[in-house]
C-alpha cells in the first residue's frame, strides 16, 4: 500500500485550496476600511480565554453560559448581558468595567484590546457569527453506503409491532417477518430510543444532536401521525420511557446530566430532575409508576418519587458508567450492569435498596438489560458481543445466544415472554426464542462485510487481554472473580449441567 | 449602513461557506494516523481528554497509548455520540475541536485542515478499527540528526516514520517536539528549531511511541586555536572524546592538576578519605613517570576504597535497619562489602542479589526481599538501581516521558510476585513459590483487568503464567544480558559522576531516552568498554581515574567557564556529609563515637543510615527510604554553615584533649611546622609564603612574645578551625 496521499492529497492544503477557488466577493465601493467585528473570529476567543471555566454548560456561574452566540444571548439569572448596539449599558461591559460589581473576570483583567471589541461587536448590534455551523460544515458522504446503526428496539404492547431506531425514522416492522408496516420519520438525527405508551396509543422516539440538543419525537401509533416534537434538553436524549399505567408521563435521560419529566398531552416539561453529576443513560419506571430509576456516568444509580421530583436514595455500588436499568416485575428489586461488566441487583425496602447480588456477567461493558414480562427471566447485552439469558430464580446464567455480528446494542423481550429481539450497530435486527435461545428470524440483515469487521478486532484484543490466567490465585473461592472462572471453565468443558448449577454471587448467602 | 454592506455574510474577512472538500485520502489507519493526530492537537494530552477522569465524560487513553480502548470510546461508547458514521461531517470529533460548536477545549484545527481530512477520511471509509495487520511503527528519524549552528538561526526538522511492513512516512507535522534545554533552542509545533543562546541541546522527537532526537549546538563565542586540542594530554579513550565535543562546542581544556591537588581529590573520590602527610610527602617525591596511575592502583586496594563503595552500593539498595533487623542489615551490609573488596563483576552481583534465597542472617543478600515486600515496590526500587529508570508514573498511568505503560509496569512486576518470606527462628528465610501472580484490580490505581498479566521484562518477552520456571532467574539473565545496554550505562554513569561531579547523564539515575547524554559516544564508549572487560567496576574506575578528562584542573578560564557538563575542568563539589566527618576526625585525632558501634568506626564504615548523627543528616545523608539519588542533599544550607562554625561537632574535637590539637600545641618543633602539618593534613599541600606569615603571625601572640600554653593551644585551635571551616576543605576540587 503507498502512503503518498500522506504527502500529496493530504498535505496538498485542501483549505488553500478550498478558500482559493472561491473568488473573494466584491465589496461594495463605499464599505468603510475598518472590519466589521465577528463573534466567532474576535469575541468568542476572549470568552474562551476569560470566561468559559465559570461559565461553561457544566454548573455555569450566574446560571449564565458563554459557550455560544446562543448562550450568551440567552442570559442568565441576571438577563441578557448583551443590549445589542448599546455596550456601555450592557452587563457584561459594565461587569468587566467594574461599574457593576463584581468585577469580571475576577481575577485575570481583559486586555483593553479585548475589551473594545467586545464593545465594537455589541455596538454594531450584536451580531451572530458570520459562518454558521449550518455553513462551516462541509458535505462529506461516507465511501460505503451503510444502515444507520440500531441502538433501540421496542415492541407494541400487543407484540404484533416491533419499532426499530434508526437515522432520522423509525422503522416499524411486523416481529414475525421482517415486513415494514411504516416508515415514520421527523427525528433530525440518529434515533437513540423508541419505546411505545403502555396503551400503545403512542410511539415516542428520542435523540437530538450530541453536545447540542435533545428531541423527542412523538407520533399516533395507530396511524403514524407525527404528534408533537418536543425540544429541551441541552444534549442528545439516551433514553424514553413512558410512566406506567397510563403512559401519562414521559421520563427522558440526557447525556447533559438531567432527567426530564413531560407531560405526553401537552408536551410541557413537568419537572428536571438534576442530581447526577455526569451524562444520565437508562431510565425507568417502576411498574407501579411511582418511582423513577436512572443510572449515569457518575457511577450511580439514583431513585425518585414520580410525584415529587425528590430523589428517595442513590445506589453507589456500580464501579463504571451504568449503561441499563430494568425494574423487575414484582417491582420489588431493581437489576442494573454497565461497564464494569457486572449486574446488580437490589431488593428495594420502603425507603431503600440494599445489594442482594452481583456478579461479573460478560467480558466487556454490559449496554442493555431487560426482564422477561414474567419476571422469571433476564437478557442482557454486551460489547463482548454476547447477549444472555439468566433465571432470576436460581441467578444463574441460562445461555449464550447465538453469535452476534457485531454489538447487541438494542434488546427487547416481547409482551408474550416468547422471544425476544436484539439490535446491533451494524444495522441489523434479529428475533430469538427466549426458551431455547434458537434464531427465529433475521428481521434486517447485517451491514456490509467492511462495516461488520468494525469492532471485532477491538473486541477481541479485549478479550485476550483479559482472558482469565490458569493457576490456583485468581481469586478467593466464592469471590466473583473465582465464580466467573468456574462458570467459565465449565462452559469450555461443555457441560451443561454444570453451567446451569452455578451460582451468582450471592451476598446474603455469606 | 456597514450591516448592508456585509449583508452577504461575513464580508471579506470570513472565509465562505464550504460545500465539499477536495477528495479525502482513501487509506487512513486509525492507529498510525488517526491517533497521532489527536496526540499532536492535544485532544489526549494530560490537561485534556487524557486526563485520568477524562473531561467531560469524554476520556481517551494518554496520547494514544491504547488505540484498541480508544476506538471503542470514539465509535461506540455512550451510544456512538462521538461518530457520525452516516454523515461523517456531524460527528463530535469534527465538530468540536474545529469550535463549528462550543468546545471547551478551544479550536485546536481548522475545517478542511490536514488534522480535519485525516479524521474525516476514516469515519467517511467507515471507520476501519485498529487490526492485527496494521503495520506498526519501528523507528522516527529526524534529519538533520544533529547540526552546528550560530545564535539566531533557524532549522527546520524533518521527521520520517518508518513501518513494520517497510513504508515509510513524512511525520513531520504530526511529530511532536521538545527541546532540551529552551535557553539554547526553542523548537515549535511545526519543527522549526531557532537558537537562542550557546551550548548544546536535544530536540526530542516522538511520533507514536518511538522518540529520537536530534542535537542541535552553538558553539560558544570563543576561539580556541585548533592546536589547543592537537596539543592536551590524552590518556585513553575518554579523553579523545571529551576533547571532540569541547572542539565542537569550542571549550578549551583546563591543564593537568597539580600533584598536591591529584593526591587529594584522588583520596577523597576513590576512597572517601583524605591523604596523610606522609601520603602526600610521599607522592611529592615520588619522581617516576606513571605515578599517578600507580596511585590509583594503590588507592583501589586499600580497605577504605570497600568502605566507600560498600557505603555508595548500599545507599542504592537501601540497605538501612528501618525495615530490617540490625542483624540482618548487618548480614546484607557485609554481602555488599565482601562484594566490593572482592571486586565481584557488576552483572554477577546483580544476578546474585536478584536470585537470592535463603536465610537473612547467613544470606545477606535476601534482605532485599525483605525490605521491599511487594512487588510494586520491587519493581519500581529494581528499575531505578539496576537501570536508572523510573517507572513509578506506570503504576497508575501510561509514563508521560517514556514508552512504559501500565501494562509494562504490572507485567514487570508480577516476575516478583512469587518471591515468598516466612519467619523461622528469629529470622526470615527468603525463598521462591513455584505459583501465585500480581493480583490486578485491588488497588484504586492499577489496571482494572481482574486478573494478573503475563510476566513480562521491560522490552522482553513474556514467561507464560504457568510457566514453572523460577521468575527470578529470568528476570537476572534478562537485566545481565549484553543487549541489555542500560544495564551497564546506569552503573557507568553513577561511577562516573562520583569522579566526574556529574553524570554523563544527570542526575545520575534518570536514564530515560527523553533525557540525553551529555556526551553520546562517550557514554557509549565507556559503557561498551565496561561490558568488553566483564562488568569489571575497579578497572572503569581505573580508566576514569586515569584518564587525563578526571586529572584537570579545577580553575577555569574564559575559554571554559561556562562549560558545566562537557568536563572541560573538574568540577568542584561539595564533599559528601561522612566524608566531611570522616575528615574531621582523621585531621583533629579525634574519632567520632556513634552510639551503638566502637570508637573508632567511621561514618563511611556505618553499615546503617538509622545511626543517629546531627553532622551527618545536616550534611544530606540520605535516609535510605527510596531509591533515588536525590535523597542525598548535597546542596549548601544555612544550617550546615552554622554547625561547621559554632556547632560541637568541629568544635569539640578541637577542643578534646589527647588528639592532634594537643600534640601539635605541645610540640618544641615551632610554630612554622605547626602551621605545615595542618595545612598537609586538612589540604594536602604547603601552605603559601603568604599564608605562613599571617599565621605564624597570629600564633605568636600579641608583642611577639611567648603565649602562655593555654593560650598557644587557642591559637593553634583557632588556625586548624580556619582550615577546616574553610571551602577549600569542604570541597573537593
Amino acid at each position: 500500500m503507498t502512503k503518498a496521499w500522506r504527502a500529496g492529497a493530504l498535505f496538498g492544503g485542501g483549505l488553500v485550496l478550498l478558500y482559493a477557488a472561491v473568488p473573494v466577493l466584491a465589496r461594495p465601493a463605499a464599505a468603510p476600511a475598518t472590519v466589521r467585528p465577528d463573534f466567532d473570529r474576535d469575541v468568542m476567543p476572549v470568552l474562551q480565554e476569560h470566561c468559559l471555566s465559570c461559565h461553561g454548560t457544566s454548573d455555569p456561574e450566574g446560571d449564565l453560559v458563554m459557550e455560544s452566540y446562543e448562550d450568551l444571548m440567552k442570559g442568565g439569572t441576571h438577563g441578557p448581558p448583551v443590549a445589542p448596539g448599546r455596550s456601555e449599558e450592557s452587563r457584561l461591559v459594565m461587569m468587566v468595567e467594574g461599574r457593576t460589581k463584581p468585577k469580571m473576570p475576577p481575577k485575570r483583567e481583559l486586555a483593553p484590546e479585548a475589551l473594545s471589541l467586545i464593545k465594537a461587536w455589541i455596538d454594531a448590534g450584536a451580531e451572530p457569527p458570520a459562518a454558521t455551523a449550518a455553513t462551516r460544515i462541509p458535505d462529506i458522504k461516507p465511501r460505503l453506503a451503510r444502515p444507520s446503526p440500531v441502538y433501540s428496539v421496542a415492541f407494541s404492547p400487543d407484540g404484533r409491532q416491533l419499532a426499530v431506531a434508526g437515522h432520522k425514522e423509525v422503522r416499524v416492522l411486523d416481529p414475525t417477518t421482517g415486513r415494514r408496516l411504516r416508515t415514520l420519520s421527523g427525528p433530525s438525527d440518529l434515533v437513540r430510543s423508541v419505546t411505545f405508551s403502555p396503551d400503545g396509543k403512542w410511539l415516542a422516539a428520542a435523540g437530538g444532536i450530541p453536545a447540542r440538543s435533545g428531541e423527542i419525537v412523538l407520533w399516533d401509533a395507530a396511524t403514524g401521525t407525527r404528534v408533537r416534537t418536543i425540544k429541551g434538553h441541552r444534549d442528545y436524549v439516551y433514553q424514553a420511557a413512558f410512566s406506567p399505567p397510563g403512559g401519562l408521563l414521559l421520563a427522558t435521560s440526557s447525556y447533559d446530566k438531567s432527567i426530564r419529566l413531560w407531560d405526553v398531552a401537552s408536551g410541557i416539561e413537568q419537572a428536571t430532575l438534576r442530581e447526577h453529576t455526569d451524562a444520565v443513560f437508562p431510565v425507568a419506571f417502576s411498574p407501579d409508576g411511582k418511582w423513577l430509576a436512572s443510572g449515569a456516568g457518575d457511577r450511580t444509580v439514583k431513585v425518585w418519587d414520580v410525584s415529587t421530583g425528590r430523589r428517595l436514595f442513590t445506589l453507589s455500588d456500580s464501579l463504571d458508567t451504568v449503561y441499563a436499568l430494568a425494574f423487575h416485575p414484582s417491582g420489588r428489586q431493581l437489576s442494573a450492569a454497565g461497564a464494569d461488566k457486572m449486574i446488580r441487583t437490589w431488593d428495594l425496602t420502603g425507603q431503600d435498596g440494599t445489594l442482594a447480588f452481583s456478579t461479573i456477567a460478560h467480558e466487556d461493558a454490559i449496554v442493555q438489560l431487560a426482564y422477561s414480562a414474567d419476571g422469571r427471566r433476564m437478557v442482557t447485552a454486551a460489547a463482548d458481543r454476547r447477549v444472555k439469558v439468566w433465571d432470576v430464580e436460581k441467578r444463574t446464567e441460562l445461555r449464550v445466544l447465538p453469535a452476534q455480528s457485531d454489538w447487541p446494542t438494542a434488546l427487547a423481550l416481547a409482551p408474550d415472554g416468547q422471544s425476544v429481539a436484539v439490535g446491533r450497530y451494524d444495522g441489523s435486527v434479529s428475533l430469538y426464542d427466549l426458551a431455547s435461545g434458537r434464531l427465529q428470524v433475521d428481521l434486517l440483515k447485517p451491514a456490509t462485510p467492511a462495516a461488520q469487521t468494525a469492532g471485532a478486532y477491538a473486541a477481541k484484543q479485549r478479550a485476550e487481554r483479559d482472558s482469565l490466567p490458569p493457576g490456583p490465585r485468581s481469586g478467593p473461592p466464592g469471590s466473583a472473580a473465582a465464580n466467573s472462572l468456574r462458570r467459565r471453565e465449565r462452559r469450555e468443558r461443555g457441560s451443561k449441567g454444570a453451567r446451569r448449577s452455578a451460582p451468582l454471587l450471592d451476598r446474603r448467602s455469606r | 449602513m456597514l450591516c448592508a454592506a456585509a449583508g452577504a455574510s461575513g464580508a471579506d474577512t470570513t472565509p465562505p461557506a464550504p460545500t465539499s472538500l477536495a477528495p479525502l485520502p482513501a487509506h487512513v489507519s486509525f492507529r498510525n494516523h488517526v491517533i497521532p493526530v489527536m496526540t499532536k492537537m492535544g485532544c489526549n494530552s494530560g490537561a485534556c481528554h487524557g486526563a485520568a477522569a477524562g473531561k467531560n465524560g469524554f476520556k481517551l487513553t494518554l496520547r494514544g497509548y491504547d488505540p484498541e480502548t480508544d476506538y471503542v470510546t470514539l465509535t461506540r461508547q455512550a451510544a456512538g455520540r462521538r461518530t457520525n458514521p452516516l454523515e461523517p461531517a456531524r460527528s463530535l470529533i469534527l465538530l468540536k475541536p474545529t469550535r463549528t460548536i462550543p468546545h471547551m477545549g478551544g479550536r485546536r484545527f481548522e475545517v478542511g485542515s490536514p488534522e480535519y481530512r485525516v479524521i474525516a477520511a476514516w469515519i467517511a471509509a467507515g471507520m476501519p478499527p485498529p487490526t492485527e495487520a496494521d503495520a506498526r511503527i519501528r523507528s522516527v528519524e529526524v534529519t538533520p540528526a544533529r547540526r552546528v549552528l550560530a545564535e539566531g538561526d533557524e532549522l527546520q526538522l524533518a521527521v520520517k516514520a518508518r513501518f513494520s511492513d517497510g513504508t515509510v512516512e513524512d511525520v513531520t507535522r504530526w511529530a511532536r517536539y521538545t527541546s532540551g534545554d529552551e535557553t539554547v533552542a526553542e523548537v515549535g509545533d511545526t519543527g522549526l528549531v531557532k537558537m537562542q543562546g550557546y551550548g548544546e541541546t536535544a530536540i526530542n522527537v516522538s511520533y507514536l511511541s518511538q522518540v529520537a532526537p536530534a542535537r542541535v549546538a552553538v558553539p560558544f563565542p570563543l576561539s580556541v586555536p585548533a592546536e589547543v586540542y592537537a596539543q592536551a594530554e590524552r590518556r585513553n579513550f575518554i579523553d579523545d572524546l571529551v576533547l571532540a565535543k569541547l572542539q565542537q562546542l569550542h571549550f578549551a581544556p583546563a591543564g593537568l592538576c597539580t600533584d598536591a591537588e591529584f593526591v587529594r581529590r584522588a583520596f577523597l573520590d576513590a576512597a572517601g578519605i583524605l591523604p596523610r602527610p606522609e601520603d602526600v610527602d610521599r607522592f611529592g617525591a615520588d619522581t617516576s613517570a606513571a605515578k599517578r596511575e600507580r596511585l590509583v592502583d594503590a588507592l583501589l586496594e586499600r580497605p577504605e576504597f570497600v568502605d566507600y563503595w560498600a557505603y555508595k552500593w548500599s545507599d542504592v539498595l537501601l540497605v538501612s535497619s528501618r525495615k530490617l533487623s540490625r542483624k540482618s542489615a548487618q548480614a546484607f551490609y557485609d554481602w555488599i562489602r565482601e562484594g566490593v573488596a572482592a571486586n565481584k563483576p557488576w552483572d554477577a552481583f546483580a544476578r546474585e542479589l536478584t536470585t537470592a534465597a535463603g536465610r537473612s542472617d547467613e544470606q545477606g543478600a535476601v534482605n532485599y526481599f525483605l525490605i521491599h515486600r511487594s512487588p510494586i515496590d520491587l519493581a519500581e526500587s529494581y528499575t531505578q538501581a539496576f537501570l536508572g529508570l523510573t517507572l513509578t508514573c506506570a503504576r497508575c498511568h501510561n509514563h508521560p516521558l517514556e514508552k512504559w505503560t501500565q501494562r509494562d509496569y504490572y507485567g514487570f512486576a508480577n516476575l516478583f510476585a512469587r518471591v515468598a518470606h516466612k519467619s523461622e527462628g528469629g529470622s526470615f528465610v527468603v525463598y521462591s513459590t513455584p505459583a501465585g501472580d500480581l493480583n490486578l484490580g485491588q488497588g484504586s490505581s492499577s489496571p482494572r483487568i481482574g486478573k494478573p498479566l503475563p510476566p513480562r521484562p521491560l522490552d522482553g518477552k513474556p514467561l507464560p503464567l504457568g510457566a514453572a520456571q523460577d521468575r527470578r532467574e529470568y528476570v537476572a539473565r534478562w537485566l545481565t544480558a549484553a543487549d541489555n545496554t542500560l544495564f551497564a550505562r546506569a552503573v557507568v554513569n553513577r561511577v562516573w559522576g562520583n569522579f566526574l561531579g556529574r553524570g554523563l547523564v544527570n542526575p545520575v539515575d534518570d536514564l530515560r531516552s527523553t533525557n540525553p547524554a551529555s556526551n553520546d559516544e562517550l557514554f557509549a564508549a565507556v559503557a561498551r568498554d565496561f561490558v568488553a572487560h566483564g562488568y569489571d567496576v575497579k578497572r572503569l574506575i581505573r580508566t576514569i581515574m586515569t584518564s587525563a578528562t578526571y586529572q584537570r584542573s579545577s580553575q577555569t578560564s574564559a575559554l571554559n567557564i561556562d562549560d558545566d557538563r562537557y568536563y572541560s575542568h573538574y568540577l568542584i563539589r561539595r564533599l559528601p556529609a561522612e566524608v566531611i566527618l570522616d575528615a574531621f576526625s582523621q585531621v583533629t585525632g579525634v574519632p567520632e563515637k556513634f552510639e551503638g558501634y566502637p570508637l573508632g568506626t567511621r561514618a563511611l564504615q556505618l553499615p546503617d543510615t538509622r545511626v543517629k548523627s546531627y553532622f551527618l543528616t545536616a550534611f544530606g545523608r540520605p535516609e535510605r527510604l527510596v531509591t533515588s539519588a536525590a535523597e542525598r542533599q548535597q546542596d549548601p544550607t544555612l544550617a550546615q554553615a552554622l554547625h561547621v562554625i559554632n556547632g560541637d561537632t568541629l568544635n569539640r574535637k578541637l577542643m578534646a584533649e589527647g588528639g592532634t590539637i594537643d600534640r601539635l600545641a605541645a610540640a618544641a618543633a615551632g610554630d612554622a611546622a605547626v602551621v605545615r602539618a595542618l595545612y598537609l593534613s586538612a589540604l594536602s599541600r604547603e601552605p603559601t609564603p603568604a599564608e605562613d606569615a599571617a599565621l605564624l603571625k597570629a600564633l605568636a601572640g600579641p608583642e611577639g612574645a611567648p603565649a602562655a600554653p593555654s593560650n598557644r593551644r587557642l591559637a593553634v585551635e583557632d588556625v586548624a578551625w580556619a582550615l577546616l571551616t574553610s571551602k577549600e576543605f569542604l570541597f573537593n576540587h
